[in-house]
């Protein structure tokens, strides 16, 4: 979330996915001679940031199924919480969510760049 | 960089006991002004007491009503009048830009204070002559109401995850208009700043790399703006900043595509300001009424993934308590940001009515 554009969801993912790449994309600034002081530092401070990320919504995932879990079956059968709980447990499934959004981010990333390239075709086809 | 004039080692002291620093001549500031009397003798006296100093500061007094010419002129600065207000911050900036002389020339808001040592901070990202712009981090100068408590904490997370990592890789999304230093040549051959978005700071930012020059952002250069402190001076920024956003992806996205990294950060940018406005105020609201409250936690699953990065910010300013008792405001802002983007992207693409007229956001 950039501030006063709303949104943590995808934009999160890719944040993350940045810092994960990071380590790799600094090894081969690194190994080609291109890599400048102090780029390590912020590698692991964002690192840092992004494990903690990821702690916490485990974390999250964890309180919330636990939760859920105990309202379903501490209710008593055909009761409002049983039911509440029932359908949180079928429709908040972290597992599903995260590889719906890395399938979104992944479309997202993918599309930019097709359009990239579309757009250097079709200026080329223009050109000629 | 060649600094001309570095700083003395005088013992004069000068703000909090530091040495008092002779003007260096690589820098000018420019300061557009428009009934900023309240804010403005602040604003100077922050830059003129700066560990490495300015060469020169010039308010632009945009045709104020308030005294703000006249108080800035009391603080010993050179200040300029145009015949009529110039419309926009972008028109009052150009207005003093042929007026610079330097290499570097510093833009910085009339409600906006430095940290002491933030032009120091800034300088050496400089050095690098691909470099046309460096800006720095921003935090709010008030945190008292529910709107400034909201930016706080939309600051301290974009600054302390998101932007350094733009930065890694070379594109931060935006060199804010608030404090950022340029280098006078590259935006000169800009034709400054451009008013042909609501955010013309974006707009630089995107012509720069397009231009194949560098944008740096460096955590350590501090700023303090006031932030909007009601709903109805948030509603003027935020319409002002959501028109901009997108005006800018309607104007640049065919240059903006060819830039590594810069493409993937506006693409997904766009797309979360979509989905998230829409989830926030039809999707989120609806499956909590027919389907199951449950759905209302939709509005705060992401609150962990928000706090770790605020809280890392937080400790390392000694500001625990104030954050965590800004988080609620965050949740409030950030559906407002969703009902301004919303209409943004319906009146620029949908109705084709583009925001025209700038209006200051306090």
């Amino acid at each position: 979330m950039t501030a006063g554009i709303p949104g943590t969801g995808i934009g999160g993912l890719y944040y993350l996915l940045l810092v994960l790449w990071m380590p790799f994309h600094e090894s081969w600034l690194m190994l080609t001679g291109r890599g400048r002081p102090g780029r390590w530092k912020v590698v692991f401070t964002q690192g840092g940031i992004a494990a903690g990320i990821l702690a916490a919504l485990w974390g999250e995932a964890f309180v919330l199924k636990t939760l859920i879990y105990w309202v379903t079956f501490s209710a008593p059968a055909s009761t409002y919480w049983r039911t509440l709980g029932l359908t949180a447990g079928m429709m908040l499934v972290p597992a599903v969510a995260t590889w719906l959004a890395i399938a979104i981010l992944g479309l997202v990333v993918v599309s930019a760049n097709l359009l990239r390239f579309w757009i250097r075709w079709t200026g080329r086809t223009i050109q000629n | 960089m060649n600094l001309g004039s570095q700083p003395s080692e005088s013992n004069d002291p000068g703000r909090d006991g530091l040495p008092a620093a002779t003007p260096a001549s690589w820098l000018t500031v420019i300061v557009p002004a428009f009934n900023e009397a309240s804010s403005i003798a602040d604003t100077i006296r922050s830059i003129q007491t700066q560990t490495l100093p300015p060469r020169e500061i010039l308010v632009v007094d945009d045709c104020s009503t308030d005294g703000t010419g006249d108080i800035a002129r009391a603080c010993g600065v050179k200040v300029l009048r145009p015949l009529r207000n110039t419309g926009s911050k972008a028109g009052a900036q150009n207005f003093a830009l042929g007026q610079v002389e330097t290499d570097f020339t510093m833009a910085i808001d009339a409600d906006t204070v430095l940290a002491p040592d933030a032009i120091e901070k800034l300088q050496p990202a400089l050095d690098d002559p691909k470099v046309a712009a460096a800006c720095g981090l921003v935090l709010p100068r008030r945190v008292k109401t529910l709107f400034e408590r909201g930016r706080y904490i939309e600051y301290l997370f974009a600054f302390t995850f998101y932007k350094p990592i733009q930065d890694y890789y070379d594109k931060p999304l935006i060199s804010s208009g608030c404090f950022s230093i340029y280098r006078t040549a590259m935006l000169n051959k800009m034709g400054g700043w451009n008013t042909r978005t609501m955010a013309e700071d974006m707009d630089l930012t995107w012509s720069f790399y397009q231009a194949g020059h560098a944008v740096r952002f460096i955590p350590e250069a501090v700023c303090y703006p006031l932030e909007p402190h009601n709903l109805h001076f948030m509603s003027k920024q935020l319409r002002r900043w959501s028109h901009g956003f997108v005006q800018n992806v309607r104007l640049h996205w065919k240059g903006v595509m060819q830039e590594p990294y810069l493409r993937s950060i506006v693409a997904v940018a766009m797309w979360d300001a979509t989905v998230a406005s829409v989830a926030y105020l039809f999707v989120l609201p609806a499956l909590a009424v027919l389907v199951n409250p449950i759905f209302a936690l939709g509005y705060l699953i992401d609150l962990p993934a928000v706090l770790v990065p605020v809280m890392v910010k937080a400790v390392e300013r000694r500001e625990i308590g104030r954050a965590l008792a800004s988080m609620p405001a965050f949740l409030v802002l950030r559906v407002l940001n969703g009902v301004f983007m919303l209409n943004a992207l319906w009146a620029e693409f949908v109705m084709d009515r583009p925001l025209l007229v700038y209006e200051k956001g306090h």
